[in-house]
C-alpha cells in the first residue's frame, strides 16, 4: 500500500511539473508568430522558419499537456449518468474503462510512435513543407514522450481507482 | 460481420459509451482501435493512427486554438469586463431590465474577443449576477441572460468551434468567421429584445435602480467612461477580426496578435503580473488539451469509420428518408439538437458532421451556409439540459440561493430564441452569406 502510494505520488509530481513547464510553450508561440507578422507586414521580410515553428510549438504544447489535463480530470466526459453513480461504482467504472480502452490505446500509441520516431532519427528526416527544412525527428520524439507521460498519469489514476474500488480507501 | 454492420455498431457504440460517461478520447480512440482490428486492418491501422495524429499536430489552422484560448483567458484576467460593466451599470441600471441588457451587450462584445464559452459565463457570473441579485432581479432572468449571452462566445468569431469545423469540412476558417458574424448579432439582438419586452410586461422581473444611487455622477462622465472602457476590446476586435476579414492575416497570425494585444490591454489596466500570466498559461493548456484530445481520439475513430463505409451508409440512409430536401434538413438539425442535450459539442462535431456534410452537399445546400447552421445549432448544446456547459459554469460561480433549477428555468426562453435564430438563418440565408460574399466575392 505504502509502495503504491509512493508510485502514485512520484508520477503525479512528474505530471504536475510537466504541465507547469510545458504550459509556457504558448508564450514563444505568441512571440514568434507576432515577430513574423511584424517582419512580414511592416518590413516585408517574412521569416523562413515561422510557419514550421508555429505548428511544432502548437503540436508539442497540446500533446505534452495531455497528462496534466488528465491529472486535473478535465478530459471531456459526459457525466449526466456517471454523476449519479456511487463513488465506488465510479471507481469500478473507471477501472474497467482503463483496462478495456486506456491501456490498449496507449500500448499501441507508444509502441508505434516509437517506431515512427526511430525511423525518423535513422534517416535524420527533414521537413519539406517549407524551404527552411527543419529536422522532424525532435517533434516526432515529443509525440513518444507525450504518450508516455499521459500513460504514466493514467497508471496513477488507475491505481487510485483500483484501490478505492477494492478497499474504499483514497490514496 | 460485413463492414456496414460493423460501421453501424461502431456508430451506436460510441454514442452509448459517451453517454454512460466514458471520457470522449477513450471512447473514440478505443473504438477506433477495436474496429480497426475487427475490420482486418491490424497492424497497418496502428501506423495510420500515428500518421493521423501527426497530421493533427502539424495542422496549419489549429495552432490558432491555443492562441485564441490564451487571448480570452488573458482578457478575462485583465479586468476589462469589470470596468466596462461598472460603466454600463451606471448608464443602464436605471432602465427596466437594464442590467440584464448590459450583461448581454458586454457578453456580445467579449464574444468577439474570445473563442470559447467558459470565460464569459464565469466572468459575468461573478460580476453581473451579484449586481442583479442585489437589485432584486428575477433569478431565472438574470441567469438566463448570463448563460445565453456568455454562450455567444463560441459562435461570434473568433471561434474554436469553427477552427475545428473548417478543416474537417474543407471550408475556409476565415469565411466561416465572416459567416458567423451576423448570426451572432441576430441572436444577441433577440436576447436583448426579449429582456426589454418581458421587463415592460412584468416590471418586477428587472426593477430599475433607484435614482439616488446615480446622483452626483454626471451623464457626461458615464458616457466618457463607456467610451474609454470600450476601446480595449474594440481595439482587439479590430486587430484580430479586422485583419482576418480584410484577408491580411491567417487566423493563426491574427490569434497570436490577439494574444499579444490582450497582454498589452491587461498591462494597461495594471492588473497583470507574473502570477496572472502563470495562471493564464495554465488555463490555456487545460482548455486546449480538453479540446485537442477529443480531436485526437476522433482522428483515430474517423479513419476506421470512413474505411468501413460508415459515413456513406448512414448518409445514404438519411438521404433516402421520404421527406424532401427541407424535411431532411430539419431531421438533421433535430438530431444535432437532441445529441447536444446529452453529448459534448466537440463529440458531435467529430462524429456527426462528417456524416451530414456530404448529405447536405448532395441535397444541394450551400456548404458554408449549412456549416454555420450547424454551428448555431451546436451553440444550443451549451444551453440544453441535462448536459449543458454554460449552466454548469454559471452554477460553479453562483451563490447557493441560485439553484440549478432556477438557472435551467432561466435558460429555456433563451433556448426558444435560439431556435428562432436557427429558423431565421434558414429562412434568410443572407444573414450568413452576406458578409462572406461581400468580402470574398
Amino acid at each position: 500500500m505504502e509502495k503504491l502510494k509512493k508510485i502514485v505520488t512520484r508520477i503525479e509530481n512528474l505530471t504536475e511539473w510537466s504541465g507547469k513547464i510545458f504550459a509556457w510553450i504558448v508564450i514563444p508561440l505568441v512571440a514568434f508568430t507576432v515577430y513574423d507578422v511584424i517582419m512580414r507586414y511592416l518590413f516585408q521580410a517574412p521569416t523562413k522558419w515561422a510557419y514550421e515553428m508555429t505548428w511544432m510549438q502548437y503540436g508539442a504544447h497540446f500533446m505534452l499537456g495531455g497528462a496534466y489535463t488528465l491529472k486535473y480530470k478535465l478530459h471531456t466526459r459526459v457525466d449526466v449518468i456517471f454523476a449519479q453513480f456511487a463513488p465506488r461504482t465510479k471507481a469500478i467504472f473507471d477501472v474497467v474503462a482503463y483496462l478495456v480502452f486506456f491501456f490498449p490505446i496507449f500500448y499501441i500509441l507508444i509502441s508505434h510512435s516509437t517506431i515512427y520516431a526511430y525511423y525518423s532519427w535513422e534517416i535524420l528526416e527533414e521537413s519539406y513543407i517549407s524551404y527552411w527544412q527543419p529536422p522532424v525527428y525532435p517533434i516526432k520524439t515529443v509525440m513518444v514522450v507525450a504518450f508516455i507521460l499521459f500513460a504514466l498519469q493514467g497508471v496513477a489514476e488507475f491505481i487510485r481507482n483500483l484501490v478505492f474500488a477494492l478497499k474504499g480507501e483514497t490514496i | 460481420m460485413s463492414p456496414e454492420y460493423l460501421a453501424v455498431v461502431m456508430f451506436l457504440g460510441v454514442l452509448v459509451l459517451v453517454m454512460v460517461g466514458v471520457p470522449l478520447y477513450m471512447a473514440l480512440g478505443g473504438l477506433g482501435l477495436y474496429f480497426g482490428i475487427a475490420g482486418g486492418w491490424s497492424p497497418q491501422v496502428y501506423d495510420q493512427f500515428i500518421n493521423r495524429i501527426f497530421g493533427l499536430m502539424s495542422n496549419e489552422v489549429l495552432p490558432a486554438v491555443p492562441l485564441f484560448v490564451f487571448m480570452g483567458v488573458v482578457l478575462e484576467k485583465s479586468g476589462a469586463a469589470d470596468k466596462l460593466f461598472g460603466a454600463f451599470y451606471l448608464a443602464m441600471g436605471g432602465l427596466r431590465g437594464g442590467l440584464a441588457v448590459a450583461t448581454v451587450v458586454i457578453c456580445t462584445i467579449f464574444a468577439a474577443c474570445t473563442g470559447i464559452v467558459g470565460a464569459s459565463v464565469t466572468t459575468m457570473g461573478l460580476l453581473a449576477l451579484p449586481a442583479m441579485l442585489k437589485k432584486g432581479y428575477n433569478i431565472p432572468l438574470a441567469t438566463g441572460a448570463i448563460c445565453a449571452g456568455g454562450t455567444l462566445g463560441i459562435l461570434i468569431p473568433p471561434s474554436v468551434m469553427m477552427l475545428l469545423y473548417g478543416p474537417m469540412a474543407g471550408l475556409s476558417v476565415a469565411k466561416m468567421f465572416m459567416g458567423a458574424f451576423f448570426p451572432g448579432f441576430v441572436l444577441s439582438a433577440l436576447y436583448i429584445g426579449y429582456i426589454v419586452i418581458i421587463c415592460i410586461i412584468k416590471p418586477e422581473l428587472g426593477p430599475p435602480m433607484p435614482k439616488e444611487e446615480r446622483k452626483g455622477i454626471p451623464g457626461a462622465k458615464i458616457a466618457a467612461d463607456i467610451a474609454l472602457y470600450m476601446m480595449p476590446p474594440l481595439f482587439l476586435i479590430f486587430a484580430v477580426l479586422g485583419s482576418i476579414f480584410m484577408g491580411i492575416a491567417s487566423p493563426t497570425e491574427a490569434a497570436a496578435v490577439g494574444g499579444f494585444g490582450a497582454i498589452i490591454v491587461a498591462l494597461a489596466y495594471g492588473q497583470f503580473n507574473f502570477t496572472a500570466l502563470q495562471e493564464s498559461v495554465i488555463s490555456t493548456l487545460k482548455v486546449t488539451c480538453m479540446v485537442m484530445f477529443v480531436a485526437l481520439g476522433a482522428f483515430m475513430f474517423s479513419g476506421v469509420f470512413m474505411a468501413l463505409g460508415g459515413a456513406k451508409l448512414i448518409g445514404n440512409f438519411v438521404i433516402s428518408l421520404p421527406l424532401g430536401k427541407w424535411g431532411i434538413l430539419v431531421v438533421m438539425m433535430v438530431v444535432i439538437y437532441l445529441l447536444g442535450m446529452f453529448i459534448d459539442w466537440i463529440g458531435i462535431l467529430f462524429i456527426v458532421v462528417p456524416i451530414f456534410t456530404p448529405v447536405a452537399q448532395k441535397l444541394g445546400f450551400d456548404p458554408l451556409w449549412f456549416a454555420l447552421l450547424v454551428c448555431v445549432n451546436l451553440q444550443m448544446s451549451f444551453l440544453s439540459p441535462p448536459f449543458a456547459y454554460s449552466i454548469f459554469y454559471l452554477k460553479g460561480v453562483s451563490p447557493p440561493e441560485v439553484t440549478i433549477g432556477a438557472i435551467i428555468r432561466g435558460v429555456i426562453p433563451f433556448l426558444i430564441l435560439q431556435a428562432v435564430g436557427v429558423a431565421l438563418v434558414i429562412i434568410f440565408p443572407q444573414i450568413i452569406l452576406y458578409l462572406p460574399k461581400k468580402l470574398m466575392g
